[in-house]
């Protein structure tokens, strides 16, 4: 084990500079001049030219990514464009925020999307019902179903905040919006793995043997559905923790999303790459962390990594 | 939950304040309930003010009392050197500072941190500026001349990257200070700690407009340097208020009230609240809830809609006719628009009504180069109109040539103006194709000549054409990036920099138009409008400018 | 898909009529004289639009999920069948992609590749492919420690062989489900894209740009958001049918629950 999370370790560190490799190619793509965005349009070609040797942007691109990975290296993000703060304070600021939104959406789609599909998986047809919801779930744009809910919920019934803090109370219609859109990939891969665990021959054995229903249940449906969920969980934390920039925008959540929103809007580089990073950290790491607890919880497995 | 792509809407907002840090307003009067209506200054809480205040009236206030103001984004800071748009604007004008003039209700310059209006010697060049007694900074000491030097050397700071650096440049020795061959600004003087002598390269009648802006207003060195890298968050002013508290993490910053303000009796509210990173849509349903007072972006094309559609709403929508206008840019790499007969075509045939409709009220139908009120009367352009023989006719006589290009267009209303036009000259046998990228991305391909044709939006932040030629018309414009030029526009425009007159400036500068008009240098459109949210039965003497945003000063809540 | 071929006989979807708009400049509700589903913001006709919508939107659906979940289920399985450095060398490369915030990735490829048809549905395998692989890399995983997959490997089976045999059918219901969901997912992914300007390019009708326009209107045009949303949902489920049809047929082996017995 200890051997197989180091190497992983070792593997997940390329990954991340992969992906630094990668953003910094790709920001060159990104169309319009930073300078200009910091100068503002009404800056005149010489105020321009100083900016632009402020930051180094006529330097060789080589030169360039060298000083930035170098910089990174060393934990240093560089200082943002527009809110000339270091980017690493602006981006630790907002963390705390997105880790609630993403935990509270996971616990959502978890709960409801892995009910539902275990709901679904023992019937003996699947529900038409569930299936056109799944579509409708899937097809409404996430800011849409988030301003309905705020409408229905905390403007015409009043029972929960506007939105514009991070208490509990006002993290439910976020996480719910959020937890909302995933239910029916929980909810259709929970279904799917009861159906093949029900079919399955240990099945017939455990059936054969007699076992309670409810342990049936526990010890090899709810088990078999583990992993799948797990690897979509672990997919989620990492997508979620990356930003969700349609959900933070309605409920006003202060959280990475809007950070990436405005650095992009404001082509802030060193900010937009600062965010890209530290997404790329949690995403290595969340992967990291799924595939450990699927080797823990699969006994087999624990097995065949060890050895 | 798969990946899905994000949503950075770029508003109105943002490209005005980015273009512009704000539009010259035509000044309008009062809204959201008229003051005398309520108790006079001598007769209950009532206070008085002593003193010319410049801008809209501001007496009869009654103390007390916060307002909050949303905004959908964050601005870039607020530093006055270097904010220029959205909350940091908005807090360097009326709130944290006060220049040394204001606009007032006419446009012209009125004596704000200035004890009087400076005195122009030596041909033009010259400006000796008295400067108010009793002004102090947020700290509690008192104003003095070297702060402003102090400060205005500071915007010359090749470290800062202050975006108005060349906006003063018409200061002597300000480019040398610049481009780091001077150590000081020779340029300016400081007589005694109340008045400041500013000499000048040459005469330029614009230098007053820059004394009105944030940028120019007193910074004090001694916070510059305690504060730090802090200063750009909680900078120390001389305005109304100060800083309360800043919360980056909460999206929200509170400025109180500053007690020792220049104008005594003013501001009336202990409290301005900022808040941001809040969706048009939800900022509405909040002011329908009396979390918030005012709107402080101008309202997106939705909200537009969605004031206009609703009864309930409409008295939120608070509008105002803005120094600005739109036009359409026809770059000559496209060889029919080098025909002046097909760009005036192009100019027939366009219905603005139609395009006043689809951008909401945003715009109105205004077929003339420069913004409609800022002639004071000297036009003599007759703005065009649609007609479509005319077009057509015009069309014929350049020989019928094959015109398809690609129209550029960036955020919100400019898509909209784009398909319609579209339409609209597709009656004339134009081809348009559509191109819809950010707002950056075209400001950087005309630079290079890449574009075929661009939508550009003018807001004034001086009450002079002189501004819109300089940046647009004039050979060598900073964003002259069709390379128009008239030999006539650049002799008149130079004639009216050294006009004092301001009823001769305007007829020269009326000339100019005339002549930017009839050579069709762009497809003339629309006069825009500003139209911002704010919740009438809470304030009381909500005033707004186009280039300083609310009047925060004088503005007071029901009680 | 009918739609999309009679799309011409509902009419100009680019025709901006002056009368397409009330006076107050608002678009028509649906059951409007000459506009049966309404009129958009310009004052265009929204069955025209939605009808050729239907042709860009169900092209890029069709494009983007064979290729992103083809890319997906292949590495997925060879990543999750082989193990040891293939299943190292292709899971990394997965999460370079899946960490590349989607914003940031998506813009600029929509940047390089154009905004064309084909440029979207390059951009959604790119963002799409990952996440299947990731999910596809998981139940291969799981599947390989069955008896039943161990047995036959054990008995000397070739890997391609168990993959067909073994593996494959078991998955290709998941596989069906994702793609059918991927399918809704394709067209909000481009109506994000549309927010950004990067999607399908005005004044070209798309359903993605459509629903894109149409999500502010929920309060004073709900038919902007609606009429797209409705054609979103049904030919979704329509994949949702077929594709569970076709997970019947793939795997009858699994139709029964022994607990029910």
């Amino acid at each position: 084990m200890a051997r197989y999370l180091i190497v992983r370790l070792g593997l997940g560190l390329v990954t991340i500079a992969g992906v630094v490799l990668l953003t910094f190619v790709l920001q060159f793509s990104l169309p319009g001049d930073p300078a200009r965005r910091i100068a503002g349009p009404r800056a005149s070609p010489e105020v321009l030219a100083t900016v632009r040797a402020n930051l180094h942007l006529d330097d060789p691109v080589a030169s360039q990514l060298v000083t930035y990975v170098s910089d990174v290296a060393q934990g240093d993000l560089g200082v943002s464009y527009i809110r000339r703060r270091p980017v690493i304070d602006l981006v630790k600021e907002r963390l705390p925020a997105t880790a609630v939104l993403a935990f509270g959406g996971l616990l959502v789609e978890v709960l409801l999307g892995g009910g539902l599909g275990l709901w679904d998986g023992l019937r003996r047809r699947r529900s038409r019902v569930l299936a056109a919801g799944n579509v409708v779930l899937l097809s409404i744009p996430t800011y849409s179903l988030g301003f309905l809910l705020l409408v229905v919920f905390a403007y015409r019934l009043d029972l929960l905040p506007l939105g514009g803090g991070t208490s509990l109370e006002e993290l439910i219609l976020p996480a719910l919006t959020l937890g909302l859109f995933g239910v029916p990939y929980y909810a259709a891969v929970v279904s799917e793995s009861t159906r093949t665990a029900l079919a399955s021959p240990y099945m017939r054995t455990a059936v054969a043997k007699g076992l309670p229903r409810r342990v049936i249940l526990r010890r090899h449906v709810l088990r078999n559905c583990l992993s799948p969920v797990i690897t979509l969980a672990g997919l989620d934390v990492a997508i979620y923790l990356s930003g969700v920039v349609f959900v933070e925008s309605v409920f006003a959540w202060p959280g990475i999303g809007q950070l990436q929103e405005q650095a992009y809007n404001e082509l802030d580089r060193p900010l937009l790459m600062g965010t890209v990073i530290i997404a790329a950290v949690v995403v290595v790491a969340f992967n990291l962390i799924a595939d450990v607890v699927r080797v823990l919880v699969d006994p087999r497995a624990r097995v065949e990594e060890a050895g | 939950m798969p990946p899905t792509v994000a949503d950075p809407r770029v508003t109105r907002r943002t490209l005005l304040q980015g273009a512009a840090a704000g539009g010259l307003a035509a000044y309008v009067a009062a809204c959201g309930g008229s003051s005398s209506k309520l108790p006079p200054a001598s007769s209950g809480g009532g206070a008085a003010v002593s003193g010319a205040v410049p801008g809209p009236p501001a007496g009869g206030g009654v103390r007390g009392g916060r307002v909050v103001n949303a905004f959908d984004v964050e601005g870039n800071g607020y530093d006055p050197a270097i904010a220029y748009t959205s909350t940091g604007w908005e807090a360097i004008c009326d709130v944290l500072y006060s220049p040394l003039y204001s606009y007032d209700t006419d446009n012209s310059p009125r004596p704000n941190a200035a004890a009087a209006m400076p005195k122009v010697t030596s041909g033009g060049t010259v400006y000796t500026i008295p400067l108010r007694p009793g002004v102090k900074f947020h700290n509690g000491r008192a104003v003095v001349a070297a702060d402003y030097k102090y400060a205005w050397e500071r915007v010359l700071d090749p470290k800062i990257q202050s975006w108005a650096a060349s906006y003063i440049y018409s200061i002597k020795g300000a480019k040398e200070l610049y481009h780091r061959q001077a150590q000081e600004l020779t340029g300016v003087e400081v007589v005694d700690d109340h008045t400041l002598r500013v000499t000048l390269v040459q005469p330029d009648v614009t230098f007053v407009y820059a004394l009105t802006q944030p940028f120019m207003a007193p910074v004090p060195k001694e916070e510059v340097e305690r504060l730090g890298q802090n200063f750009a968050d909680t900078p120390v002013g001389n305005g109304p208020f100060k800083v309360g508290s800043y919360d980056s993490q909460g999206q929200r910053y509170v400025f109180t009230r500053f007690d020792d303000y220049y104008w005594k009796g003013l501001p009336y509210l202990d409290e301005v609240e900022f808040r941001w990173g809040i969706d048009q849509s939800v900022q509405l349903l909040m002011m329908q809830r009396g979390e918030i007072d005012i709107m402080g972006y101008g309202l997106n094309a939705q909200s537009l809609a969605e004031t206009s559609a609703s009864d309930r709403l409409r008295k939120y929508r608070f509008e105002q006719p803005l120094l600005a206008s739109r036009w359409i840019n026809l770059h000559p790499r496209v060889e029919a628009f080098r025909d002046v007969r097909v760009r005036q075509a192009l100019n027939w045939a366009t219905d603005r009504e139609q395009l006043q409709r689809v951008t909401g009220g945003e715009a109105v139908a205004w077929g003339a180069p420069f913004p409609k009120d800022i002639l004071g009367g000297a036009r003599t352009f007759q703005p065009y109109t649609l007609d479509l023989d005319r077009a057509r006719s015009l069309l014929a006589e350049a020989g019928s040539p094959t015109v398809a290009a690609t129209l550029w267009v960036s955020d919100s209303p400019e898509p909209q103006v784009g398909q319609v036009l579209q339409q609209q000259w597709k009656a004339i046998g134009v081809d348009i194709t559509l191109k819809q990228v950010s707002y950056a991305t075209i400001n950087d391909l005309s630079i290079k000549d890449k574009c075929d044709a661009w939508v550009s939006t003018y807001y004034a932040i001086y009450p002079t054409a002189i501004d819109v030629i300089s940046q647009y018309w004039e050979t060598g414009g900073s964003a002259n990036y069709t390379h128009y030029s008239n030999t006539d526009v650049d002799r008149l425009t130079a004639e009216a920099r050294g006009t004092n007159d301001p009823k001769a400036r305007n007829a020269l500068l009326a000339q100019v138009e005339a002549k930017v008009g009839e050579d069709a240098a762009g497809v003339f459109c629309e006069n825009v409008n500003w139209i911002m949210g704010r919740n009438p039965d809470r304030l009381r003497n909500f005033n707004y400018s186009g280039v300083y945003g609310a009047y925060y000063d004088r503005l007071w809540v029901a009680t | 898909m009918l739609l999309a071929v009679l799309a011409p006989l509902f009419g100009d979807p680019y025709a901006t009529p002056v009368d397409g708009l009330t006076p107050q400049g608002l678009p028509l509700g649906v059951g409007s004289p000459g506009h049966l589903l309404g009129t958009d913001s310009l004052g265009r006709d929204m069955l025209a639009r939605v009808a050729f919508g239907a042709r860009a939107s169900l092209e890029i659906a069709f494009i983007s999920n064979i290729t992103s979940v083809g890319l997906g289920v292949a590495v997925g399985l060879v990543a999750g069948f082989y193990r040891g450095w293939v299943e190292q060398l292709l899971m990394r490369i997965t999460d370079v992609f899946l960490a590349v915030p989607t914003v940031i990735s998506g813009l600029a490829l929509a940047s390089v590749l154009g905004t064309g048809v084909l440029g979207i549905a390059t951009v959604v395998t790119a963002l799409y492919w990952a996440w299947t692989a990731r999910i596809v890399f998981g139940e291969t995983l799981a599947l390989r420690r069955r008896t039943f997959v161990e047995a036959s490997v054990a008995m000397g089976a070739p890997g391609r062989t168990v993959i067909r045999r073994h593996i494959l059918p078991n998955l290709a219901s998941l596989i069906a489900t994702l793609a059918a969901f991927n399918g809704a997912a394709v067209v909000a992914i481009g109506s994000g894209l549309s927010y950004l300007g990067a999607g399908i390019q005005p004044p070209q009708p798309e359903w993605g740009n459509m629903l894109a326009e149409g999500q502010g209107a929920i309060d004073y045009a709900p038919h902007l958001l609606i009429v797209p949303l409705l054609c979103v949902v049904l030919t979704v489920f329509g994949f949702v049918l077929i594709g569970e049809a076709l997970s019947r047929r793939g795997a009858q082996s699994l139709q029964r629950s022994w607990l029910d017995i």
